[in-house]
């Protein structure tokens, strides 16, 4: 397999660049012609097809891998500067050169990532075996099984930034740097992954595939067994990972539920928008509620326009079976949320709605056309009027508290500023996906923290008002949101800032038929606090998304996160700034006399001198001398100050991250649900495209348009 | 009223609107508002329907201007709207004002037996010997009391006084017409008479989404009081009054102004009494969790029920 290499990603120009294979080119060609079938499709319903994820995707690819290589180039500084030996430990095939370009530099941070997360590559666990028992190293004799994959991404990178396929690719190259596999960083990046996979000739021993589905999917879509897994060095099967980490729920509670490939998927081919969209999935690239609907559909209007049935065939009677092997593929990635469950019924219906006669192009145009029509009545659309109803019940001097990131509410949050509203707003946030942050990123771009400017136009044309109304400060001086302003805080704040809070905006990933919410972890607290203090608690959310299911507490069934993410990285700050770009080092940080300021997302952050004495990278060097300690050992006769200098290094890094060895101690369980159920008494008031109505009345909403749904 | 067009009629909607109050003080405010616009279809001559459309919206929001936002006048407004939308589709004007204009008078003379139903389906909860707390001065819940003694139930009524306008005293004269033993109470003396008190009765100005009230000042309280000593607490509504509105509290009301018990700098010698009057709300607002039970025409309901209704009426 060639190298192909996009000459967009800065990092990747340092590849030797050959002329596309034949086969590259056929990719190429067949990817020109289903883009300008979607751009026909679209331009006929006003879709603009330049605002599709192919682009998003590649500039976030190419920001992340920036991120990576300043990430990598760190890791390697402090390397250097423990004195620990710079060899790789990827000695496999590549002759160790003296002169590393930043990108070989990278993908070796990345691998060595992998390994110190305990996930043993041929050369790390060859290593290791030769030099004898480790806890750690323990580790590397357990087979990860297939659907256990989320494991790669935890080691890959922090929970808060999830690395896309594309950083997965790299490590997968990295360690299989003798097999350079082909990238295609466009839209057809997972089926130039799967491609690249399965053209790649692995040398005898375990691999690490990131990113990529499975074997099994690859066996399914091309009919030739293809086993690529995470093997151990001694190849044993042990227990899944998943039951290991929480026995008490292991028997199918808070179990990921993982869907099993039906034999009626086999020898049918994975669109490869399918195949993005459900990476993208599960590497949490794709998250919301929202997003994740709208990519899917759009991903399902793909692959109706391409779908052709089989000869003689009616397309009605072979695309719904066509259209459910995708399905499957998606929900193995990810469990299905209640929004794409309703989408997806509502799409199979709508096939099977169509009639014998019709023609097949009739029928797939139609069927894409419908697909855009929902996205933008029931979503888009329904959004605006959902922002819209939101701004009414924002008022003037208001302090909003939100958690974590919805886009529903960043929409209307951001329509009432537009309106004019001066308000506050708190974002509340938790461990370990710290969504907030990206909603503080938005609101910061919008001009949630622009002071000035509030206090500019506020002064002048509410001076007559604003003071008056003393009634609705009442929450006490200075804390009212007149000047607006954002705050962030942990929820561990929340009892302390809900005084002061007059409306809780929290975004929904589901409502029952009972009332109750589902929601990502911590919303139930919020609101549990909320009704407490009397605050009332608004929750926008698309009529889409309400189920005629019922679920009485958030054990019945529940997504599983990743129990590594609980812990702290070490090296990783967890107190990262917000912001992209933003560089702050926590010593600069220092404490503000304004009360306003000390939760505040602007620069001036309150962070204790405290936060600073046990600086980043002291911690990234202990790991390094540890990590360089172990590997070094084979290669140098290890010194009896060395193994000390090792010893209390890795003590001091027990002492930081004391579950950094979870796995190896006996009864210690990381439980990481991602969602929960709030009660529907603590919900005051739901908006929706059909306007304000109380949890009670979900079930009329069900009834009333179940025609239209 | 000025600065009301009057469309090239000659038809002031607004006068018309207060003619019909005085002519008739039985008449409610949704009803009165209903038979206007109908008498405004009538006059007016719009050949297209976007006039058409353009006109009653219009005439709406010049009636709710002059009743500074009165609650239940707009949701008289509101289901005369509502009635044309639906009856607009696939019309010329001409056939939609005539349809318009034939269910506005049924609704404006079925109006009348919407006050019985009340009675009817409410009376029923009052028995021998019961004591009851009747909030102000409504119709409707004087219509269920006369309803009740002509059951031949023998019941006793306090009344409260209601300030401002000492409503409660009007309230008291006709109970006492009926042959009802009643006593006026203070408002502030709801607290100290809620334990001899069986049930306690309350209209409303309007039914809002989430199943709560908008009745005169001091339903709040009052429900407040009945819940903390566990008595039912009823509220009695006709099913016009259900009206499009989701206060999440007080001032969340389309009736708060910011100069109401504002804070405002008061002059040396103040005159607190004329200050009383003009800085305090009139309205005030009662969540669901506090109703027991909602008497409506429609039946017997609970406050979600009321949002079930809205959204059927306003979802087709």
């Amino acid at each position: 397999m060639k190298e192909v290499a996009s000459g967009s990603k800065p990092v990747e120009s340092s590849q030797p660049t050959s002329a596309l294979s034949a086969e590259a080119a056929e990719k190429a060609r067949q990817k020109e012609e289903r883009g300008r079938l979607k751009a026909i499709e679209l331009k006929k319903k006003g879709i603009n097809p330049d605002s599709k994820d192919a682009k998003s995707s590649m500039t976030k690819a190419e920001r992340r891998a920036l991120q990576e290589q300043q990430r990598a180039s760190k890791q390697l500084g402090a390397q250097a500067k423990a004195g620990g030996s710079g060899q790789q430990h990827r000695d496999g095939g590549s002759a160790a050169s003296g002169m590393r370009d930043a990108r070989e530099a990278r993908l070796d941070a990345g691998a060595q990532h992998v390994a110190s997360g305990s996930v043993a590559t041929s050369a790390t666990s060859a290593a290791a075996a030769a030099q004898g028992k480790n806890t750690r190293i323990s580790m590397a004799n357990r087979v990860v099984p297939e659907d256990k994959r989320m494991y790669l991404y935890l080691h890959l990178d922090t929970p808060q930034h999830p690395p896309s396929s594309a950083t997965a690719l790299e490590v997968v190259q990295s360690l299989n740097m003798n097999n350079p596999v082909a990238t295609d960083h466009g839209a057809g990046d997972a089926a130039a992954f799967v491609a690249g996979i399965r053209n790649a000739e692995f040398p005898p021993g375990p691999h690490v595939i990131a990113g990529m589905a499975r074997d099994d999917y690859v066996a399914a879509s091309t009919g030739e067994p293809c086993k690529v897994g995470i093997a151990g060095a001694s190849g044993e099967t042990t227990e899944a990972l998943l039951n290991d980490a929480i026995p008490p729920f292991s028997n199918g509670l808070g179990q990921r539920k993982v869907a099993k490939l039906s034999s009626s998927m086999m020898g049918i081919a994975i669109h490869p928008r399918i195949k993005e969209v459900g990476l993208r999935m599960a590497t949490m690239e794709i998250s919301g509620a929202n997003a994740r609907v709208v990519s899917v559909l759009e991903a399902f209007a793909d692959v109706i326009a391409d779908y052709t049935p089989p000869p003689q065939t009616a397309l009605y009677r072979n695309l719904a079976t066509h259209l459910s092997a995708q399905i499957n593929f998606l929900v193995y990635q990810r469990p299905m949320s209640t929004g794409m469950g309703n989408a997806i019924r509502w799409l199979k219906s709508q096939i099977l709605d169509i009639s014998a006669g019709m023609n097949d192009d009739e029928a797939k145009s139609k069927l894409v056309t419908m697909i855009g029509d929902y996205v933008k009545e029931r979503i888009t659309a329904a959004g605006d009027v959902i922002a819209e109803l939101g701004v009414e019940k924002i008022k003037d001097g208001d302090v909003v508290l939100t958690y974590g990131n919805s886009s529903t509410v960043q929409r209307l949050l951001i329509a009432a500023r537009d309106m004019g509203r001066r308000f506050r707003v708190i974002v509340v946030d938790s461990r370990p996906h710290n969504d907030g942050r990206k909603l503080v990123h938005k609101l910061v771009a919008a001009g949630f923290s622009n002071l000035e400017a509030a206090e500019a136009t506020g002064g002048s044309s509410d001076a007559t008002s604003a003071p008056a109304d003393l009634s609705t400060r009442g929450k006490g001086r200075g804390r009212n949101g007149l000047f607006g302003g954002v705050s962030y805080a942990p929820i561990t704040a929340l009892s302390f800032l809900m005084r002061e809070t007059t409306k809780v905006f929290l975004g929904a990933e589901s409502f029952f038929a009972n009332g109750a919410m589902l929601s990502r972890a911590g919303t139930a607290m919020v609101a549990l606090s909320a009704h407490s203090f009397h605050v009332p608690v608004i929750v926008p959310c698309e009529t889409y998304k309400f189920s005629e299911k019922i679920q009485l507490d958030a054990v019945v069934s529940n997504e599983l996160g990743v129990p590594d993410a609980l812990m702290y990285k070490t090296g990783v700050p967890d107190a990262e700034p917000v912001g992209l770009h933003c560089n702050h080092s926590l010593a600069e940080m220092e404490y503000s006399a304004y009360a306003r300021d000390r939760y505040s997302a602007r620069p001036r952050w309150n962070n204790r001198s405290s936060f600073a004495i046990d600086p980043a990278s002291e911690v990234a060097s202990a790991v390094a001398a540890a990590a360089g300690g172990k590997r070094g050992k084979g290669a140098k006769a290890a010194a009896p100050v060395a193994i000390s200098e090792e010893a209390k290094a890795l003590a001091r890094l027990n002492m930081r991250c004391p579950l950094s060895e979870w796995r190896s101690t006996h009864n210690l369980r990381l439980m990481n649900l991602t969602q929960d159920i709030t009660p529907p008494e603590f919900v005051s008031v739901i908006l929706t495209e059909v306007g304000m109505i109380p949890t009670t009345s979900i079930p009329v909403v069900l009834r009333e348009y179940q025609d239209q749904i | 009223m000025a600065g009301n067009s009057t469309f090239g009629t000659g038809f002031n909607v607004v006068q018309h609107y207060n003619a019909v109050l005085q002519q008739d003080p039985s008449i409610s405010a949704p009803v009165a508002a209903v038979s206007s616009l109908v008498r405004l279809v009538e006059q007016q001559r719009a050949t297209t329907m976007l006039e058409l459309m353009k006109i009653v919206p219009e005439a709406c929001s010049q009636l709710k201007r002059a009743t500074h936002d009165s609650i239940s006048l707009s949701a008289g407004c509101d289901v005369f709207l509502q009635q044309m939308a639906r009856l607009s589709q696939g019309q010329s004007a001409e056939e939609c004002s005539r349809a318009l204009i034939q269910a506005g008078s049924e609704f404006v003379q079925g109006a009348g037996r919407c006050r019985d139903r009340v009675a009817e389906f409410g009376s029923a909860f009052v028995r021998d010997d019961h004591t009851i707390l009747v909030h102000s001065y409504s119709r409707v819940i004087m219509g269920l009391l006369r309803r009740a003694v002509k059951q031949n139930k023998r019941f006793r009524v306090y009344v409260t006084e209601s300030r401002p306008d000492q409503s409660g005293l009007k309230a008291a004269e006709e109970l006492q017409a009926l042959g009802v033993p009643c006593e006026v109470v203070l408002d502030a003396a709801v607290g100290y008479i809620m334990e001899k008190v069986d049930l306690v009765l309350a209209g409303a100005e309007g039914v809002v989404e989430s199943g709560g009230l908008i009745n005169k000042i001091g339903t709040y309280q009052l429900a407040i009081v009945a819940k903390a000593a566990k008595k039912p607490f009823y509220a009695l509504a006709e099913s016009f009054k259900f009206v499009r509105l989701y206060p999440l509290s007080q001032y969340d009301l389309p009736t708060h102004r910011s100069d109401l018990l504002a804070f405002k700098d008061s002059k040396p010698t103040e005159d607190w009494h004329a200050r009383l009057a003009a800085t305090n709300p009139m309205l005030d607002y009662t969540p669901p969790e506090l109703i027991t039970l909602l008497f409506t025409d429609l039946g017997v309901m609970t406050p979600s029920g009321v949002s079930d209704e809205l959204i059927k009426f306003y979802l087709d």
